[in-house]
């Protein structure tokens, strides 16, 4: 405590007065929001021609939405599936995704985009709101926003001054911690700090040693000051760093996990952000920079069996500093018809990486010289390696320019509110490669001793692309006269969104091992028929992925005259058409790695509604999601998938939730509120041959929660009934595996305000 | 992968090699290289195959040449190319520019060994160090009576 006075007396001399800061937020409470407090949001959520769901801080706490993949359903057609480790985040949206590399959902945290996806997984705390917003937000978010964007706002001291905490344990030792103050010495001043810690034993058994795959720590830092300096600007500076150490990839062959090598992933991620309001009478400047490192290494046992085949370390360091402008009129410049805003974003990260491959004996063995010598007689001869392991070693630089600017425009016109906006999106990225493997092989008995075979593929290749994302939205209000109790609005939009390409640099080694054995080859004189080139640079590059998104829906706002009921509904249909889709594939054979290819056309047509009530101390929640996603055109030169339904992504999602606050009068105990929902998946298709899949399955969740203020009990079970279900599957070296999905788990918990 | 060992089930299926030790070769990529024309005679059919390389080297002093055919695709069923070496070929004279060669009884050499069933037999050639070079020679590759002509910088 009297560290924080210290810090509290040292930040104070930064106070001052002003007439100006962060007004939006000083309206918010921790359970709803009058407003979003994005800086690029300038309509407020009943007018803005696409779907939104929120959550807010309560809600999240009570429900222990803890990450961002536990809105998974909760968002209709939304699915983030938990497997792997905290590296993964595969995000399904409307029937589009993507496992590797360049996700179709953004991710802003105080309007920072993430700019790695590797950081997706993060716990969340004291986020005072999340919004995702559902369709293409291609015009003011860009890169990756095809699907949506993924907006969370953190908790400031505008909106809170206190002190909040929560400890918790539950189910395979989980622990949960977390502190965190809030002040506000004078109007024109606050800052916050935050420190969070959890830790689980894991929940899934190595059968191989009896031990727990997934055992998982990790820690959070947030530090937030905002300051009005005059009645023009204001500034707010945030600092957030974590760090991961944990298990992982607990996948099973369809009974059991068991595997040798170790699996492991630890991370950290720094971010600080500045940012910067200068208004005055004519126009409002938003300038929001950031600088954000991600430092992370993963060790997979990649054949996932007790064999001892090959291993990946891959270990990253990256570095991305991004710039944006927002520049919309000041209250004096806007006409009753006519508002806008304009903005610039610009990024530059680098990352570098490190991923060899290890071969160990069962690998060479088995992938390598059985699949040789199966095929030589006996009496002619065997080929051997002297080693039993050797390493293909793969390192990666490569470095992403971006830059785009972009407008929209709101034309209001008696109860028609038309929007028109477009980005000029440009991005560049190159890659240096160096992948390089040496083995001693022998001939026998041809040869009489070893040889030494040295192979290096190394180069450059680079992209760009040039992107022009328009959009158009017209929305009429259905209800005159402005009824503020009741809101009836229907909407119609075009979008275009796009997903950047990249590099397939998972695919190296497989390229070096080609090119190992083709090399081993030429050194006996001896040379393939044809081309030797099984993949080559030409894989490791992929083009974006465009999609252009046809929306209508309808929201429906009633309030009572006595305010006891609520209702609130939103309705919409929509059709994303998409070019050179972006799928992951297994290369041929027994291969190591996996691959993004552009294949061709694909499209999906859908149906989203969301519904909550509210009457008195009854809340109800409805949500469905349906999503008919198909290729239209894919070939892989082996097979046609055209027609088949897009792999990993779920038919429906739906989610009911049904929350009753008993309040508990004369007590102590000022009010007991109990919670209860069910998540509905529809069925996954696994393959692109659509012949794997999960079915539909249900996930039954509950909690309650005892409000002894200033202290809250949490009782929480999650997959009540133990519900068996499968998350995700794939096959390597010939093996299909797959990752359940959480058992039953509880925790108890409390949490404090004040 | 999938090519890779179906290489080795046809290319044995074809060759059938025997050998005990590894044989040095005087042959390096600076050695003289010429491309032509080579037949195979193969089951009573004339198989050519145009665009094949071939690299000599001679050494004067020692009586001997060696002549390496390059890449080498005998009939069109072979699902691989192969270096193939015939070492220690005698010369047999020199008349002005020209250089006359014969062999018999060769073990020729390649993927690291050598081929008994292919010995070489009736080898006879001659190089014509002119403007541009010509490379000729024929012989039997065990069975497979087999001919080249090729052009070159020369010697």
């Amino acid at each position: 405590m009297d560290i924080l006075l210290s810090l509290t007396l040292m930040l104070s001399a930064f106070a001052g007065n002003a007439d100006t800061g962060p007004d939006m937020e000083m309206r918010d409470t921790l359970s709803e929001s009058i407003a979003v407090s994005s800086v690029k949001q300038l309509l407020p959520l009943e007018k803005l021609a696409s779907p939104v769901t929120t959550v807010y801080l309560t809600e999240m706490e009570y429900k222990g939405l803890n990450n961002p993949n536990d809105l998974s359903v909760f968002v209709p057609n939304l699915f983030m599936p938990d497997y792997g480790s905290s590296m993964t985040s595969s995000i399904y949206m409307r029937g589009f995704g993507s496992r590797i590399d360049n996700p179709v959902v953004g991710f802003y945290i105080d309007d920072v985009p993430v700019m790695n996806k590797n950081s997706y997984d993060l716990d969340m705390m004291d986020i005072r709101r999340a919004d995702f917003f559902r369709g293409p937000q291609g015009t003011l978010y860009g890169r990756n926003s095809m699907c949506g964007v993924l907006s969370l706002n953190t908790l400031s001291p505008a909106s809170f001054q206190g002190y909040r905490a929560e400890l918790s344990y539950g189910a395979a030792n989980e622990v949960k911690a977390r502190f965190s103050a809030y002040y506000r010495p004078s109007e024109t001043f606050g800052f916050s700090v935050l420190a969070g810690y959890r830790h689980s034993d894991g929940l899934y058994e190595n059968a191989y040693d009896g031990s727990k795959c997934d055992p998982s720590n990790s820690l959070t830092f947030r530090f937030r000051l905002d300051k009005t300096l005059s009645d023009k600007v204001y500034i707010e500076n945030s600092v957030y760093s974590s760090g991961i150490i944990q298990g992982g990839w607990p996948y099973n062959d369809g009974r059991i996990i068991s595997y040798n090598d170790t699996c492991s992933y630890r991370r950290m991620n720094f971010t600080e952000a500045f940012k910067l309001k200068y208004s005055d009478e004519r126009f409002v400047l938003n300038s929001i920079t950031s600088w954000q490192f991600l430092a992370d290494e993963m060790k997979l046992d990649q054949d996932f069996t007790p064999a001892s085949m090959f291993t990946l370390k891959q270990s990253q360091i990256e570095n991305a500093i991004t710039q944006e402008f927002v520049l919309r009129p000041a209250e004096p410049w806007k006409n009753e018809w006519l508002d806008w805003q304009g903005g610039f974003f610009g990024f530059f990260k680098y990352n570098s990486m490190s991923a060899p491959v290890n071969f160990k004996k069962d690998g060479i063995r088995e992938l390598i010289l059985d699949n040789i010598n199966g095929n030589i007689p006996d009496d002619i001869g065997e080929l051997h390696f002297m080693e039993d392991n050797f390493t293909i070693g793969s390192d990666f630089g490569i470095a992403t320019l971006g830059t785009a600017v972009y407008g929209e425009s709101y034309f209001t016109w008696k109860r028609w509110l038309l929007t028109a906006g477009v980005r000029f999106d440009f991005e560049w990225t190159g890659m240096d490669y160096a992948s390089d493997g040496t083995v001693h092989y022998m001939f026998v008995p041809t040869m009489s001793g070893y040889r030494e075979n040295t192979t290096v593929y190394a180069g450059s290749t680079a992209n760009s692309y040039f992107e022009i994302l328009p959009k158009l939205s017209l929305m009429y209000d259905l209800i005159p006269d402005k009824n503020p109790r009741t809101g009836i609005k229907a909407y119609g939009a075009i979008s275009k969104g796009y997903k950047s390409g990249g590099f397939n640099t998972q695919i190296f080694s497989d390229i070096l091992q080609n090119k190992m054995m083709v090399s081993l080859m030429n050194d006996l004189g001896v040379y393939l028929d044809g081309g030797t080139d099984f993949m080559s640079a030409e894989h490791t590059t992929y083009k974006p992925e465009n999609s252009w998104n046809f929306e209508l829906g309808m929201s429906f706002h009633h309030k009572s005259s006595d305010g006891s009921h609520i209702l609130d509904s939103d309705l919409s249909v929509f059709r994303i058409n998409c070019v050179n889709q972006q799928v992951t594939l297994f290369p041929p054979g027994k291969s190591t790695g996996r691959m993004m290819a552009n294949v061709g056309k694909s499209r999906s047509c859908g149906i989203e509604m969301e519904t909550s009530y509210r009457w008195k101390h009854l809340k109800t929640g409805l949500s469905f999601g349906y999503a008919d996603a198909v290729f239209l055109d894919y070939d892989d030169g082996n097979n046609d998938y055209s027609g088949n339904r897009i792999p990993y992504s779920p038919e429906y999602t739906a989610m009911a939730d049904l929350s009753y606050e008993i309040p508990v009068p004369d007590c102590f105990l000022r009010d007991i509120v109990l919670n209860m929902n069910y998540r509905l998946c529809g069925r996954i298709w696994w393959d692109d041959a659509n012949t794997l899949s999960q079915p539909a399955y249900g996930i039954l969740s509950a909690n309650v929660v005892f409000d002894v203020n200033p202290v809250k009990i949490i009782f929480r079970g999650e997959n009540l009934t133990g519900t068996r279900y499968d998350l995700f599957w794939f096959r390597s070296v010939g093996n299909d595996f797959y990752q359940s999905g959480r058992p039953f788990t509880w925790s108890v918990g409390l949490s404090f305000e004040i | 992968m999938k090519q890779i060992s179906m290489f080795f089930l046809m290319l044995v299926t074809a060759l059938m090699p025997v050998s005990c030790s590894k044989v040095e070769t005087e042959i390096t990529r600076e050695s003289p290289k010429y491309q032509g024309d080579m037949t195979v005679e193969y089951e009573g059919s004339l198989v050519s195959t145009s665009g094949v390389s071939v690299q000599v080297e001679v050494n004067e002093d020692a009586g001997m040449l060696d002549i390496k055919m390059l890449k080498v695709k005998f009939v069109p069923q072979m699902p691989v190319k192969l270096d193939v070496l015939i070492p220690s070929v005698k010369i047999d004279s020199k008349e002005g520019d020209t250089i006359f060669f014969s062999g018999e009884g060769i073990v020729p050499i390649a993927m690291g060994g050598k081929f008994e069933k292919f010995t070489v037999t009736g080898l006879e050639g001659k190089i014509v160090n002119a403007s541009p070079s010509v490379l000729s020679f024929s012989l039997n590759f065990g069975e497979y009576p087999t001919s080249y002509v090729g052009t070159g910088s020369g010697i």
